[in-house]
């Protein structure tokens, strides 16, 4: 009976070849043998498929589309629906500059069978949007918040790339805000979500207002409780110990940090205002505490930062500059 | 991937030093099912294969900017496979060591009953036998024998010598034809 009766036959993308210098060294026999079963494991090759990928395709395209985009272009997605700003949401503390900046849209709502997608157009300043079940959501400039298809029917997942403080309203289904590397739970409570990936602090970031709210990454959960935040990343879980309700300050239009990298605050402001501000590493990997309430205008804040530490800054045909001499 | 032309991931790292999303999108589509077996192979682990590929996509876009065309980003994309693997592995028996382990005894299969054995038994004789072997001979032998890789390729993406590739590839074939005569000797020893 030949070694390979009564198997499929050879799938021809398996079809690949145990050449002779493989085998040197073996005897005429040895040599047939380990052939022979070279050829039957081509009979049995693994079609091991993951259930996760057309979910993590998803997740990936919706965090990799440019953060820095003008702003949305119709005409790519003919078959979607964009709505204008002033159509569906409520201007939130940021109200000065949603007016100022209503002429351009500020979110662009695209509705689709696999969800509903909310953008917030760099340079826009914070905008609420309401969900499905009633909870409202404050999206930094620049992020990207997409409901479930079923969000509201079987649960109630979104998926975060950005900043977003997030109003839950009470229900039985679990409110789930799930960012690159972890995933944040609750029942109804207030709370506020940070993952921007690819920044240099890219570890998503966690605070807590009311209520009680469950992180996890991978096997890891924890319980954050009111007035407490903390740092996830792949394999761990840090408690901030810094004052963590001023890192909210982006709601109200301010900017506060508490010896943060540079280069994470200028990305900040590059989002906020939609401009570019070039810096060399040796300025962006320093650390800095600062704290402003309200702030309208980036050169004031870029000029800050430079005093503080002691850099020159100057604008540029689309933002700034930030040098040393 | 094997079939997929070097011109194409030339094209593919073209377009992701633009930061374009659709060159990512059909390198995703294209390179997924291969390097989520080849995680497999080094983890036995599905959901750990998920959440490395999650990590290896991921970190292929933070690094985009750093892509040099004129090196393959296969070997790049399996090398960032392997690593990411490794590491899962080195932090799972870290972890394992620290709990008290269930212990799986292997099923023993001298009471196979022959009415069973039809292909699907022997394939899944089969995949036992490779999961047996030590994880580096296993993972050699199967980046050869299914995902069709070379003994040079294997051999650089493993650090290894292209003789001990062999070696590795040899020996896994030696255990599999092992098991299988016993296997069978013992088929018709119920017969």
């Amino acid at each position: 009976m030949p070694l390979s009766a009564g198997l499929p036959p050879l799938k021809t993308e398996s079809t690949y070849h145990l050449t002779d210098n493989a085998l040197e060294g073996l005897d005429e026999a040895q040599k047939r043998s380990v052939r022979e079963t070279w050829d039957l494991c081509g009979r049995v090759i693994p079609v091991a498929t993951s259930d996760s990928k057309a979910e993590l395709r998803a997740r990936l395209m919706m965090q990799i589309q440019p953060v820095h985009q003008t702003s949305p272009s119709p005409a790519d997605r003919p078959a979607l629906r964009l709505i204008r700003s002033a159509d569906v949401f409520r201007s939130a503390a940021y109200r000065a500059v949603s007016i100022a900046a209503a002429v351009v849209i500020a979110v662009a709502i695209i509705f689709s069978p696999d969800g509903t997608h909310y953008r917030v157009t760099p340079g826009s300043g914070a905008q609420e949007v309401t969900l499905q079940d009633g909870s409202s959501v404050l999206l930094a400039a620049g992020s990207r918040l997409t409901t479930s298809g079923s969000f509201g029917d079987t649960d109630r997942n979104v998926i975060l790339h950005g900043e977003a403080f997030f109003n839950v309203t009470e229900g039985t289904m679990p409110f789930t805000v799930q960012t690159v590397d972890a995933q944040t739970t609750v029942l109804g409570t207030s709370f506020n979500v940070r993952s921007w990936p690819g920044s240099l602090s890219d570890m998503t970031q966690v605070i807590v207002e009311t209520g009680r709210v469950a992180v996890a990454v991978n096997e890891l959960e924890t319980i954050v409780e009111p007035g407490q935040a903390l740092t996830a990343s792949s394999d761990i879980l840090t408690p901030v110990v810094t004052n963590p309700q001023s890192r909210l300050a982006w709601r109200n239009g301010g900017f506060s940090y508490d010896n943060e990298l540079i280069g994470t605050i200028i990305d900040d402001v590059e989002r906020r205002f939609d401009v570019r501000i070039k810096a060399p590493a040796s300025i962006r990997l320093r650390p800095v505490t600062i704290h402003r309430n309200e702030v309208t205008d980036a050169s004031e804040f870029i000029g800050d930062i430079a005093a503080t530490i002691s850099v020159r800054f100057r604008t540029t045909a689309n933002g700034f500059e930030m040098y040393l001499d | 991937m094997r079939s997929i032309p070097d011109e194409q991931f030339r094209s593919w790292s073209h377009g992701l030093l633009r930061s374009d999303e659709g060159s990512y999108a059909s390198l995703f589509d294209a390179s997924y099912d291969a390097l989520f077996r080849y995680a497999l192979y080094i983890t036995h682990d599905k959901a750990a294969a998920a959440d490395i590929l999650q990590d290896v996509y991921l970190k292929l876009w933070q690094v985009r900017e750093t892509i040099d065309p004129d090196r393959s980003l296969r070997a790049l994309m399996y090398q960032m496979v392997r690593n990411y693997a490794l590491n899962h592995e080195r932090q799972r028996k870290r972890h394992a060591a620290e709990a008290i382990e269930d212990d799986h005894p292997s099923v023993s299969f001298d009471t196979v009953n022959d009415d069973e054995l039809d292909a699907a038994m022997l394939k899944e004789h089969l995949e036992r036998w490779i999961s047996e072997m030590p994880q580096r001979r296993r993972e050699a032998f199967m980046l050869s024998r299914f995902e069709g890789l070379s003994h040079e390729e294997i051999a650089s993406l493993m650090d290894l010598a292209p003789k001990t590739v062999n070696n590795h590839i040899v020996l896994a074939l030696q255990h599999i034809r092992k098991k299988l005569d016993a296997f069978r000797d013992n088929e018709f020893f119920v017969d």
